[in-house]
């Protein structure tokens, strides 16, 4: 061992007015407004399926399907299924990893955030992992996590300048609340389109 | 064990909080990412394969510029000089007062690289790239640069690291150790000395102050130095001792300073035996080595 437990705790006490609870990210903050106005698509999924390959630049990429269960962003309709890709994964025994990409899992229930990209077909979460929020039922009510997690989030002042600033939810919300917010924001002219 | 004692510790002096004394965290095989609940990723053994840590297992790696892709803002010299910084950065880390066993060097030819790459079946290079097209290639457009980190899934090995970054958060330039004054600058060595952190094996830190937080505002020069919980992050990732074994430079397939399909890379053909291509590869890099920094 390196240092003893005493000096840990030392070094701690020393530190403690200083630790943050916050953790990590990678990129500027979005808020809700933000995330909203930069997708193409927001939807309630289930992620069905996983798959891993190379893409054109022979990277290691990871695409996951998803069932979308409600649309509040874009013309995707219930029962429609949509690809969003993730950089890295692992084929074999060789794995790719980009800090900060979301990741999925198969069965489990997220509201996304997803932009087009140029080629016009993949589709990317809004601000990495900021763009994939997990929804969960709790005591008989679905919740919305935050997303972000992994990433420092900052956001642009008025002077230009980055500072640490909250994500879109700083804490659990029920997804009622948060859908309603998504569609009084789409309604109030971010541009899209809620699916019939 | 060290963060349980850790918190031990504080329940023994009578703080309430449970603040632990570090926030770093180290890259993993797992595909999982922090969350509240799991801030820092540990790897779950009950896997197929059990997920691992990554880290170098060789004391010796070296790293390219890519020619191909050069700074719009820096000339290739003052890039080399800011890289050589940032590795010399992580390389004087003592652990208990011993030396980090780390060793990076950087290549005096050039990749012709203009992405990540790595090929399981021959040469590669560890690249250091800046990238206009940011967008086309999925990259979150507010990140300064991206490092792609490739392993072994089943033992954690780091097998290549490229870097790029993103021309388009630019203009990048060498900032006085106090800052930018024109904060639209971005401090290079302020994002090199971060990302060569997820090049040796750690992860985002939770601590503001760290090196390894993962974000960073232009002008910003206090990532050039290390803070104790990068310091203490590093010295678990490498403790002394390691990585053990010959230094080699080269790659484990070989180096090969290009990304195009075909063609060889510098090794030692018609020798099987690992010492014997490990030492000859080490031989045809020496000609190529600009730089090795001594603590």
């Amino acid at each position: 061992m390196r240092s003893s437990p005493w000096l840990g705790a030392a070094i701690a006490g020393l530190l403690i007015a200083l630790a943050s609870p916050a953790h990590a990210t990678i990129s500027e903050a979005l808020s809700l407004p933000e995330l909203v106005a930069e997708a193409d698509h927001v939807v309630l999924v289930t992620c069905v399926d996983e798959r891993t390959s190379r893409d054109a630049r022979r990277r290691i990429v990871t695409d996951f399907t998803l069932r979308v269960e409600e649309a509040m962003k874009g013309g995707a309709r219930p029962g429609s299924t949509l690809t969003m890709r993730r950089l890295g994964g692992a084929l074999g025994d060789l794995g790719m990893r980009v800090e900060g990409e979301p990741h999925l899992e198969v069965g489990r229930r997220y509201l996304v955030f997803l932009r087009t990209l140029t080629d016009g077909t993949t589709l990317r979460p809004v601000g990495m992992s900021q763009g994939v929020m997990p929804v969960q039922e709790e005591a008989g009510a679905r919740m919305v996590q935050p997303g972000g997690g992994g990433m420092a989030l900052m956001q642009r002042g008025s002077d230009g300048r980055l500072r640490p600033a909250p994500a879109a939810l700083l804490h659990p919300r029920p997804y009622v609340d948060v859908r309603g917010r998504v569609e009084r924001l789409v309604a109030d002219g971010t541009g899209g389109a809620v699916a019939p | 064990m060290k963060r349980a004692w850790t918190a031990l510790a504080l329940l023994g002096v009578g703080l309430t909080s449970a603040a632990p004394a570090s926030a770093w965290c180290r890259m993993t095989t797992s595909p999982r990412q922090p969350t509240a609940a799991e801030p820092c990723i540990y790897p779950d053994p009950d896997t197929d394969p059990p997920e691992r840590f990554l880290e170098w297992e060789r004391p010796c790696s070296a790293i390219a510029l890519s020619v191909e892709a050069p700074s719009d803002d820096l000339s290739e010299a003052e890039v080399l000089g800011v890289l050589e910084r940032s590795i010399e950065t992580w390389e004087t880390v003592e652990c208990d007062g011993t030396p980090l066993g780390i060793d990076i060097a950087i290549l005096e030819e050039r990749s012709t690289c203009v992405a990540p790459l790595y090929r399981d079946d021959g040469g590669n290079v560890n690249t250091v790239m800046f990238v206009q097209d940011w967008g086309d290639r999925m990259y979150d457009p507010a990140a300064f640069a991206v490092t792609t980190v490739w392993h072994r899934r089943s033992t954690g090995e780091i097998l290549d690291a490229d870097m790029e970054v993103n021309e388009r958060r630019g203009p990048y330039g060498i900032c006085p150790p106090d800052g930018c004054s024109d904060e639209r600058i971005v401090d290079l060595e302020n994002v090199f000395t971060h990302e060569l952190g997820h090049y040796l094996g750690l992860a985002h830190s939770a601590e503001p102050e760290a090196t390894m937080f993962a974000s960073a505002v232009a002008g910003e020069t206090t990532k050039r130095t290390l803070t104790a919980d990068d310091v203490e992050g590093m010295c678990e990732v490498y403790p002394e001792g390691t990585p053990a074994g010959e230094c080699d430079y080269a790659p484990r397939g070989g180096l090969r300073l290009d990304c195009e399909e075909g063609g060889c890379a510098v090794s030692a053909p018609g020798r099987s035996d690992a010492r014997g291509r490990l030492g000859l590869a080490a031989l045809g890099l020496l000609g190529w080595v600009l730089a090795r920094r001594r603590r």
